[in-house]
């Protein structure tokens, strides 16, 4: 009895570690407001896990809009949640930022310059609220790396003055940005083309109209396409993403035939594709993307105005979607072509002149007759000679000259064109270079 | 040696007219009726008679005649009236201007200015003033005031010389055509082209193709009052002119022919080209003619002519005393050209627009409307 008593504690004490492990898993990073998806939670935390348990020291995150205290909450944080021994923690609030490393090895790694380039790395991310946290835990692990490798942190120098006890203000570092329904972030700004209120702002128009039109309305921006192209990038970044309104994820997170329309610009390539799928497709045509849309923002991005272009694209979604919604999507012959009627009024004009000629014409009897042909006597007539001489041939040659084939410009047939992407979805929508 | 003939009456002596509708010449006063042969056997039987009076008339004649040198002018007396009856060198008869006799000029009829074949009037004055006001109904362009305002000013039964030119014509024309054919195999377009030079012939029989011998008449007026049916042409007589004016050739038989001489040729050119079908860019090289049993003839044909008045302009209408064609030049209203315009523009201009509203609004049209 006493035995498995023991056996049984032995045993639970074994546990717990686990059972604490796993009760540590989901604090690495907190947020009292919604900055991103549970997955997204899921995956920084793992980041967070993985990095505490290589390299030992722990490293924490928190948002904590309730945290007007910042440094008596991060140093309570530091005690109650934290349960490693060394750990670096980043407190954030909706105006203030705050670094606290708790243990002496951390204290050693982190100092002033290294807390600010892991600060650097933060924030250098913007509309991106998970890539934050992410570029703030790999700069961390790095520190870490070099510190545990070559014993010290390089670009550091020995802490000579005390650590400081402020909070150093960062107003709006981490915006409330806007989500799909199905939890996806609207702007996905990896080139770091706008600020974060304009990441809010735009996130925020850009879910309106996707749920007010049940169409996903994506911005995204990378540096470079790599080796695909414009179009590739964006129908995989569409699909496997899983964006689109309505669209169920397989267990990969791919989704296909979603209703929705992505903007993609790379930086380095200077080039944008419109990706289109499901509703997207039809509401979006081949005429209204080239020819409204894409009106609209190319302008903007020649002069590298990313918040206006992204804007014009917003604004032009909103109407595209809203046409399309009323029954006839934006096409080929959706205004009344005034040339046409322009032209059918003046040949009116000119066929007018027939009849009136014709009652002009009744006033003009009189003519010199230059024939006699009623003079001829009919049976007198005789052809004589019928002879066709051959007198000559001859054969000229010229190159071939395929016709032109005019596409695109004027071109527009109506409707939209699709293929079909990587993840086997069908997508229409247009690239080009700005 | 007759002058100047009058047909009188053998009943009453009254001046006597060719009657278009019976196609004898009546007296309208006592309406007997005769035939123009009648009448000249009755005259040669007067004429032997009568030489003595024939002759004193005749004789007095001479001395009357007076002739404007300046302006060609010629004038005749009349013999029933004593009044002056002007004309040219060309008038053969006329109506006296003051007892409505009619004065036939002999001398123009005589030797080479003796017509082959004439002619006669069928239809009369009345029927001439009829053609004219059908000849202006349902012309929407005249100005309205024409009708009403307008006046006949003078209508005129004339005999107009004509030439009229027979012939059987042979004529070869050598054209030069081409046929070509392209064809391509994906790297050269390729086009054959063939010369060819058509040899044609033929032979053709032209009868009385009409020229206007008369200076004086507009050729293109008398060319509309084409055609007239020659199988009721009669030989000349001097008794179909009683009651109408005449006149004699003044252009040169020469000169008719070219003309005559144009139009058929025309007219073969055009026949023998039909037999180059087939051939592309077909262009005459040579053409040789030959005219063989060629027929001249004179021929006096009716004419009734109106001179209408109006607005200070004088228009010529003229209809074919045998057939009735009525032809003439007629003014134009501008105004109401634009008018009628106007209204026709608006109703294809505005169905045509309204269509291509229609259309789109019907989803049809495609890309373009």
């Amino acid at each position: 009895m006493k035995r498995t008593l023991s056996l049984l504690l032995i045993a639970i004490l074994l546990l717990c570690p686990l059972f604490s492990a796993r009760a540590d898993d989901s604090a690495y990073i907190a947020t009292d407001t919604y900055l991103f998806s549970s997955e997204a939670t899921e995956r920084l935390n793992a980041r967070a896990e993985e990095i505490g348990q290589e390299r030992g020291v722990a490293v924490y995150f928190f948002y904590m809009k309730a945290a007007t205290d910042l440094i008596g909450f991060t140093k309570d944080y530091a005690v109650t949640n934290v349960a490693e021994s060394d750990a670096i923690i980043l407190g954030l609030n909706d105006t203030l930022y705050y670094f606290y490393a708790k243990g002496e090895t951390a204290g050693k790694i982190f100092t002033e310059s290294a807390k600010d380039a892991l600060w650097t790395a933060f924030a250098s991310i913007t509309g991106d609220n998970e890539g934050k946290v992410r570029a703030y835990l790999d700069a961390a692990d790095e520190m870490l790396e070099e510190y545990f490798a070559a014993g010290v942190v390089t670009a550091t120098e020995e802490p000579t003055s005390e650590p400081t006890e402020e909070p150093t203000p960062a107003p709006t570092q981490m915006p409330p940005v806007s989500y799909t329904k199905d939890g996806k972030l609207t702007v996905v700004d990896s080139a770091g083309l706008l600020t974060a209120e304009q990441v809010t702002a735009l996130s925020g128009r850009l879910a309106e109209i996707g749920e007010k039109y049940r169409c996903d309305v994506i911005v995204a921006t990378v540096p470079s396409l790599g080796y695909k192209t414009a179009e590739e990038y964006a129908d995989d970044f569409f699909d496997y993403n899983g964006y689109g309104y309505g669209a169920v994820p397989d267990e990969n997170g791919t989704t296909i035939n979603g209703d929705g329309i992505l903007l993609l610009l790379s930086t380095e390539d200077r080039d944008f594709a419109v990706s289109t799928s499901g509703y997207g497709i039809k509401a979006f045509t081949d005429y209204g993307i080239q020819t409204d849309l894409e009106a609209a923002f190319l302008p903007y991005l020649r002069d590298n105005r990313w918040y206006e272009a992204f804007n014009a694209y917003a604004d032009r979604c909103d109407w595209l979607l809203n046409t399309a919604r009323k029954g006839k999507p934006y096409d080929v012959g959706y205004y009344l072509n005034g040339v046409a009627v322009a032209i059918a009024a003046i040949a009116g004009l000119l066929l007018a002149f027939i009849p009136v000629n014709a009652m002009k014409r009744q006033l003009t009897v009189v003519y010199e007759k230059k024939n006699a042909d009623e003079y001829l006597t009919r049976d007198s007539f005789h052809l004589t000679q019928n002879t066709d001489l051959l007198l000559g041939t001859h054969t000229s040659r010229s190159v071939h000259v395929e016709p032109e084939r005019s596409s695109g410009g004027g071109g527009f047939g109506g409707g939209s064109s699709t293929h079909t992407s990587s993840s086997g979805g069908t997508h229409g929508g247009h690239s080009g270079k700005f | 040696m007759a002058q100047l003939l009058e047909y009188k009456c053998p009943s009453c002596g009254a001046s006597l007219q060719f009657d278009s509708g019976s196609q004898q010449v009546v007296c309208p006063y006592c309406d007997s009726s005769f035939t123009p042969q009648s009448l000249i056997d009755y005259d040669a039987f007067l004429k032997q008679d009568a030489a003595n009076e024939h002759s004193e008339t005749w004789e007095k004649k001479p001395e009357e005649w007076a002739k404007d040198e300046a302006s060609g002018l010629n004038v005749y007396v009349c013999s029933a009236c004593g009044g002056e009856v002007l004309g040219d060198d060309t008038l053969a008869s006329a109506r006296c201007p003051f007892c409505d006799n009619t004065v036939i000029m002999k001398r123009q009829f005589t030797g080479e200015w003796k017509p082959d074949l004439v002619l006669p009037f069928k239809l009369d004055r009345e029927h001439a003033k009829e053609a004219f006001k059908k000849h202006l109904f349902g012309k929407k362009l005249l100005p309205k005031a024409f009708r009403s305002q307008s006046n006949i000013e003078e209508i005129k039964g004339i005999y107009v010389p004509f030439w009229l030119f027979s012939s059987d014509v042979q004529t070869n024309i050598r054209y030069r055509g081409s046929r070509s054919r392209s064809w391509s195999d994906g790297k050269y377009d390729y086009v054959e082209t063939s010369n060819y030079a058509l040899l044609r012939g033929a032979d053709a029989h032209f009868e009385r193709i009409p020229v206007d011998g008369s200076m004086k008449m507009n050729d293109a007026l008398m060319d509309s009052l084409e055609p007239f049916d020659f199988s009721e042409a009669v030989d000349f007589q001097t008794a179909y002119l009683a009651g109408y004016f005449a006149d004699r050739y003044d252009v040169d038989a020469e000169k008719s022919v070219a003309r005559a001489k144009n139009r058929f040729v025309n007219t073969l050119d055009s026949v023998m080209s039909q037999t180059t079908a087939g051939y592309s860019s077909v262009s005459r090289e040579t053409t040789t003619m030959s005219e063989h049993n060629n027929r001249r003839e004179y021929a006096l044909l009716p004419v009734w002519l109106l001179h209408v008045r109006w607005k200070e302009k004088l228009y010529t209408f003229a209809m074919n005393g045998q057939t009735g064609k009525f032809v003439g030049n007629l003014p134009f209203d501008k105004s109401r050209y634009w008018k009628y315009w106007l209204l026709y523009a608006l109703a294809f201009g505005g169905g045509l627009a309204g269509l291509v509203i229609l259309l789109h609004y019907l989803g049809l049209g495609g890309g373009c409307l």
